[in-house]
């Protein structure tokens, strides 16, 4: 699982989607994630490495990345 | 190594739309205290969900409505409205500032008396008043306001009965050109039903008509209104002096006045549109300055103004338990109160706030209460900073009608507390339990 080809992420947060014409917004924590796809990390490294370094607790992030994974597969951001 | 802040992970898709006219400040604005008491301890000494009322606003609400009428008019009463918020703490602080009690039920009426009202100074509204009602007020000198033909006739017999000449005023209903205009209560002006009334009370001689009470609406945002109210029972007091010989002393000119609460049929919001006590003053004011009653008296003038009294001075404190994404995408946010203790959250967008500040990304979120009910939503579609669980949400403007109005359903009744001027913080009114619920079974 990783991001599709053809997105382009900028510094300010500003995400664009080559293949759907699609523009987003996204906060830093958002921005991390996504970073951490591009390097190829899973789901379960992302929530290993978050829970390690943010103040959160697991269940609350558990959801957290549930649902933000709901959103990029909804937007077609996701790859298998 | 100290940790993050974490914030929760956002994303949101940027819709092209045609500008509009009113730009909008998408960034948090944090509300971490009511007049300098943290929400969090709040919570941490009373749970959550908690109601919350500020003494210096309740107070500043009252001295400003007072002093927007008093300085443009010598004699102003105001009566507070029981059935806006009739916690004893919230009644007793409006007595302490000379408001008398405007009562429209029995229960009402008891109540005034505990909270140590001299019955003489007991305002009895209402469409239904029992013979004991009746009784009980007139034997207490206080104010009855006749709502119906039946009701005038069991007043009159009542009187006869017990010796007394009650003190009565008639309740008029009158078209002030707004919509929807209330007719229900009281007798008719424009079809004569008001003068009808008016005739029997002086030709029966058994009562004593000294007031006239007109309540034209609520939440009315338009002084207009007021205006056109004001010269029609103006009228009608001049003519029931001077054609009946009624001892006509009040107006009583109800309440209706808006908060600051924003409507959900409204575009703007309510701290823009909303008339402030000066514009309500003037145009009522301004119309009774012109009228000659007969000796040159003074008519005295009324207010049940309720809402607009005590709607800011409440807070409702919550506390996130989840997020939720819905099937068509939206973000449902889920908080520990629900309708049943927010009625008017089907009448207003309560404003919302976080203790997050300037979070520039937000998203549109449907919050909901805890309820097993699809009805329970606080808020159709509010902008919130990413939220997480434990996070605290304060909803504003919710002093008036929901401590009244509210309801045990599937959650109990939170405590009530009130943030005092010294800072202190008294708690008005204790949490339901289980036992409370089963006390009244058998």
């Amino acid at each position: 699982m990783g991001l599709t080809s053809g997105m382009i992420i900028n510094e300010s947060g500003y995400v664009f989607n080559t293949l759907t014409g699609e523009s987003f917004s996204i906060n830093q924590t958002a921005k991390t994630v996504l970073s951490l796809l591009e390097q190829g990390r899973s789901k379960s490294e992302i929530y290993q490495q978050l829970l390690a370094e943010y103040e959160v607790d697991g269940s609350s992030l558990e959801a957290d990345l549930d649902d933000f994974f709901y959103l990029l597969r909804k937007f077609r951001m996701l790859e298998g | 190594m100290e940790k993050k802040r974490y914030e929760r992970p956002l994303l949101k898709r940027i819709v092209p739309t045609m500008p509009g006219k009113t730009g909008q400040n998408t960034n948090a604005v944090a509300q971490t205290e009511i007049d300098g008491v943290p929400l969090e301890g709040l919570r941490e000494r009373f749970g959550s969900p908690l109601f919350v009322f500020s003494e210096s606003r309740l107070r500043k609400n009252i001295r400003e409505a007072k002093q927007a009428f008093s300085t443009r008019y010598p004699e102003v009463r105001f009566a507070w409205s029981y059935k806006t918020n009739y916690l004893n703490s919230i009644c007793s602080l409006f007595h302490e500032e000379g408001s008398w009690a405007e009562v429209v039920s029995g229960f009402e009426y008891d109540k005034a008396i505990e909270n140590g009202v001299a019955s003489n100074r007991i305002i009895f509204n209402g469409p239904s008043k029992s013979e004991a009602d009746l009784l009980k007020a007139m034997r207490g000198d206080s104010l009855i306001h006749i709502d119906n033909t039946e009701e005038l006739r069991l007043l009159t017999n009542l009187a006869v009965a017990e010796g007394i000449r009650p003190r009565v005023a008639i309740r008029v209903n009158l078209d002030a050109g707004i919509y929807p205009a209330w007719s229900r209560f009281g007798f008719n002006l424009e079809s004569g039903q008001a003068w009808d009334a008016l005739e029997k009370i002086a030709s029966e001689n058994r009562l004593s008509c000294v007031g006239l009470h007109c309540h034209i609406g609520t939440f009315i945002q338009t002084v207009n209104a007021y205006r056109v109210e004001t010269e029609k029972m103006a009228a009608l007091a001049l003519d029931a002096m001077t054609k009946l010989g009624l001892p006509i002393s009040y107006l009583d000119l109800g309440g209706g006045f808006a908060s600051k609460n924003s409507l959900k049929s409204s575009y703007l919001t309510g701290e823009d549109l909303c008339p402030s006590f000066d514009d309500y003053a003037e145009a009522i004011t301004s119309v009774l300055r012109r009228v000659k009653f007969p000796g040159d008296k003074k008519m005295v003038l009324v207010f049940e103004t309720g809402r607009a009294l005590v709607d800011n001075a409440g807070f409702l404190l919550s506390s996130v338990i989840t997020n939720k994404r819905m099937a068509d995408g939206r973000l449902n946010t889920v908080i520990d109160a629900g309708v049943n203790l927010l009625f008017t959250s089907f009448w207003y967008n309560h404003k919302v706030t976080t203790t997050y500040d300037n979070v520039a990304l937000m998203e549109p979120t449907t919050l909901c209460g805890p309820l097993c009910m699809n009805i329970d939503v606080i808020r159709d579609n509010v902008l919130l900073p990413p939220l997480k669980r434990n996070d605290l949400v304060l909803i504003h403007y919710v002093g008036a009608y929901n401590v009244t109005q509210w309801m045990q359903f599937i959650t109990m009744r939170p405590k009530v507390v009130m943030v005092k001027e010294n800072g202190e913080v008294h708690l008005l009114r204790d949490a339901e339990t289980l036992a409370d619920i089963n006390r009244m079974e058998h």
